[in-house]
């Protein structure tokens, strides 16, 4: 029956044949393109799977996230002294608030609060918990045992805020330099101050150049000094010769930086940095290194000391005259304020306000403080104001600009700015260097004066002002400074302004050290005396003795001959008349 | 009838999902160990940071001085008391170099006998503290033991 397929039936399916044929070609082409387009999809998709599971961390979002593990953030750095010793930091502490609605009684509160914080001021605690404020502010700076304390009361509508709170564990020792922080973490003073966007942005502890075992033991002989002495302000400081690092930085009276809300103003007033004094003879170091260096006079050359230098209505003279011709060495030795005025003289005005200018002296001090003080300089400088500045008088300056100059007057001739911060790694043995190598300083002076202005500095304490200054094995150099205070326009012979700057050891200065004590009185100890080489010498002399050895300095044999060649002075060669020492 | 393919697949999703809860809870379960540990190491940092601080402030020199002067008695030792190796031998040599050249008498009196400067400046002053530079009077300086 099939096969008898009827012709039509035949003709027709031939036809549909024919159309079918093309539709399933359609449909196959179709199905192809399709799967093609599938083929790519999947072999992306299956790609990007492999992709994402083998080559990137394959793990599905986190549904838990664990706290991130970093370091403690807080407001401001911790700052270090030079040996890693904390000297600041920020502490958590809690401030205590209350919602007064939901306090039941005040007076039970109020009384029960009193008794764990002891400090808090009733009356005031009173009237913000009547007050119908929603949230008061009760106690800031709660330490973690009082927040337990208070929460033990049972106080109900109490709670506590975390804050910071700054803290200085050495006290008053660090005052100055340090200064502080107010209640919004903002530097208000001292370093705290100067370096306040690097301590707020950086969770990096900022290490200072300040040894604290040497800033305690100048804080503490200079307090003595400055107890005994009743002066009325006193400064220190101590500085690495061979690149201007401070080691130590003291202004009395001080103030203890972690509450320096009871201040009054004397305690503020850093005298090392932003007072700026006459400071007197110890200038004579400058003026005889001047002279040297221009080489008006060398150091067997000398000056008449024997008649006070008239100038107009004053004259100038001797606090010990002698009353003769005096050498170079004899001038610092007796501290002739004669000698030394002829001897800037015959430099004259130009050439000492160049010298001067050189030393940083008629600048402000480039310390890391905001309390730097501008020196007061004499206008018009005048023939007059040249021979007064020769010995201190008539130009203002600040401690650390004349030990930074003292410095640079011992290192070889190379002036280092002052700083706070270390300028040499701790690894580089500063022990090995050289005096004149180091970081970059500009010279000032000839290593060949350098040295005279060191066998000068030396006669001075050997046999001068300066002899209660010696140190057995340290070498101690140095001159005196007894400046008469401008009292009411007039110099007056009761303020003095006493000091001494020194350097040790003088064969190879490492450290310079400054002390200084504004209008000390004179006791029974010293003679009724309140001058530089009676109340800042000794002060020296302690301070040497003890941190010579904390420092690592080899002792030297003062009797050594090779000693005794380097510091050789001849204090009175010759002259117009001659007189054997 | 299920094909076996579609059973093998039905087992294997059984298989996978509750391995996959399985270890999701474990992650959940360390995850809170974590944050509880890192709690912990923060709290113990936050310790230490004010440890630190108390252990500055208890450091404080004079403190320490004070301590030392009440229980050991330790003074600062002086320059005369630190040498080199080199220099030993010379304590067996009576003529030391203390000897005077004699190029500048006056000059060499002044740097070679510091203690008889002191002695005589002790006088002047009446300075117990001040008779001479030895090892003791440096104790008495920094306030340190009898």
């Amino acid at each position: 029956m099939i096969r008898q397929n009827p012709p039509s039936y035949t003709k027709g399916c031939q036809a549909l044949d024919g159309i079918t044929k093309q539709a399933l070609d359609t449909a196959r082409n179709r199905l192809l393109m399709i799967g093609a387009l599938f083929l790519v999809t999947f072999t992306v998709i299956g790609a990007r799977l492999i992709g994402l599971t083998m080559m990137h961390d394959g793990h599905e979002p986190r549904l838990v996230q664990a706290t991130e593990l970093g370091t403690l953030k807080r407001e401001r750095a911790d700052i270090l002294d030079r040996n890693g010793i904390l000297l600041a930091t920020s502490l958590r502490t809690h401030w205590l608030y209350a919602h007064p609605q939901q306090i039941l009684d005040i007076d039970e509160a109020v009384d029960k609060l009193k008794s764990v914080l002891p400090n808090l001021e009733e009356k005031l605690a009173r009237s913000r918990l009547a007050s119908d404020r929603s949230f008061v502010w009760i106690y800031r700076h709660l330490t973690p045992r009082q927040k337990y304390t208070v929460n033990s009361l049972g106080i109900l509508g109490l709670d506590f805020q975390n804050e910071e709170k700054r803290i200085y564990p050495h006290r008053n020792l660090t005052a100055h330099v340090l200064g502080f922080s107010g209640n919004d973490h903002h530097g208000l003073a001292g370093v705290e101050h100067f370096m306040n966007k690097e301590l707020r942005s950086s969770s990096e502890p900022i290490r200072l150049s300040l040894d604290i075992r040497v800033q305690s033991i100048l804080h503490e002989e200079l307090s003595r000094a400055h107890q005994h002495h009743q002066a009325i302000g006193s400064a220190g400081l101590m500085m690495d010769a061979r690149n201007g690092e401070v080691l130590a930085l003291v202004s009395l009276p001080d103030f203890d930086p972690n509450n320096p809300r009871n201040r009054d103003g004397e305690a503020f007033f850093n005298r090392a940095t932003l007072g700026v004094y006459e400071m007197g003879s110890t200038f004579k170091i400058f003026t005889a290194a001047m002279a040297l260096e221009s080489g008006t006079v060398g150091l067997d050359g000398g000056y008449d000391a024997t008649e006070p230098i008239g100038m107009g209505h004053d004259a100038i003279s001797d606090y010990h005259p002698q009353g003769r011709w005096l050498s170079v060495p004899e001038i610092l030795i007796h501290s002739s304020n004669i000698g030394a005025a002829k001897m800037a003289s015959d430099v004259g005005t130009t050439g000492q306000r160049a010298f001067l200018g050189k030393l940083g002296l008629l600048s402000p001090a480039s310390i890391e403080l905001p309390e730097v003080g501008k020196p007061l300089v004499p206008s018009p400088w005048s023939e007059l104001n040249t021979m007064t500045v020769a010995y201190g008088h008539g130009l203002a300056i600040s401690p650390v600009q004349l030990a930074t100059g003292a410095a640079a007057m011992v290192n070889g001739g190379i002036l280092y700015p002052a700083t706070l911060f270390p300028r040499v790694p701790k690894e580089t043995g500063k022990d090995e260097r050289p005096p004149e190598t180091g970081e970059p300083g500009s010279r000032v002076l000839s290593p060949e004066i350098s040295e005279q202005v060191r066998r000068l500095m030396r006669v001075v304490v050997a046999k001068g002002t300066g002899k209660r200054a010696k140190v057995n094995g340290y070498l101690v150099g140095g001159k005196t400074g007894t400046a008469e205070k401008l009292v009411d326009g007039d110099y007056s012979a009761k303020a003095l302004l006493s000091s001494f700057v020194s350097a040790f050891p003088m064969t190879a200065p490492r450290y310079v050290l400054f002390v200084m004590l504004d209008e000390p009185k004179g006791t029974e100890k010293t003679n009724g005396y309140a001058t530089g080489g009676w109340v800042a010498a000794p002060v020296a002399r302690r301070v040497i003795s003890r941190t010579g050895p904390l420092l690592g300095i080899l002792p030297i044999d003062e009797g050594a001959p090779e000693v005794q060649r380097k510091m050789f002075v001849d204090v009175a060669p010759r002259g117009p008349s001659r007189v054997s020492y | 009838m299920i094909r076996p393919m579609t059973l093998a697949c039905l087992v294997l999703l059984a298989i996978f999902g509750f391995g996959l809860f399985k270890i999701q809870h474990e992650v959940q379960i360390m995850e809170a160990e974590l944050t509880r540990l890192h709690g912990n190491i923060l709290n113990d940092q936050e310790a230490i940071h004010a440890l630190n601080a108390d252990w500055s402030y208890l450091n404080r020199p004079r403190q320490l001085q004070k301590l030392n002067t009440k229980f050991l008695g330790f003074t600062p030792f002086s320059a005369e008391r630190i040498t080199t190796i080199k220099e030993l031998p010379r304590r067996h040599d009576p003529a030391s170099s203390k000897q005077t050249t004699g190029e500048n008498k006056s000059l060499e009196q002044g740097l070679t006998s510091p203690s008889s400067h002191d002695v005589r400046q002790a006088l002047l002053t009446g300075d117990a503290s001040e008779k001479d530079a030895s090892p003791a009077s440096l104790a008495i300086n920094t306030g340190g033991a009898p």
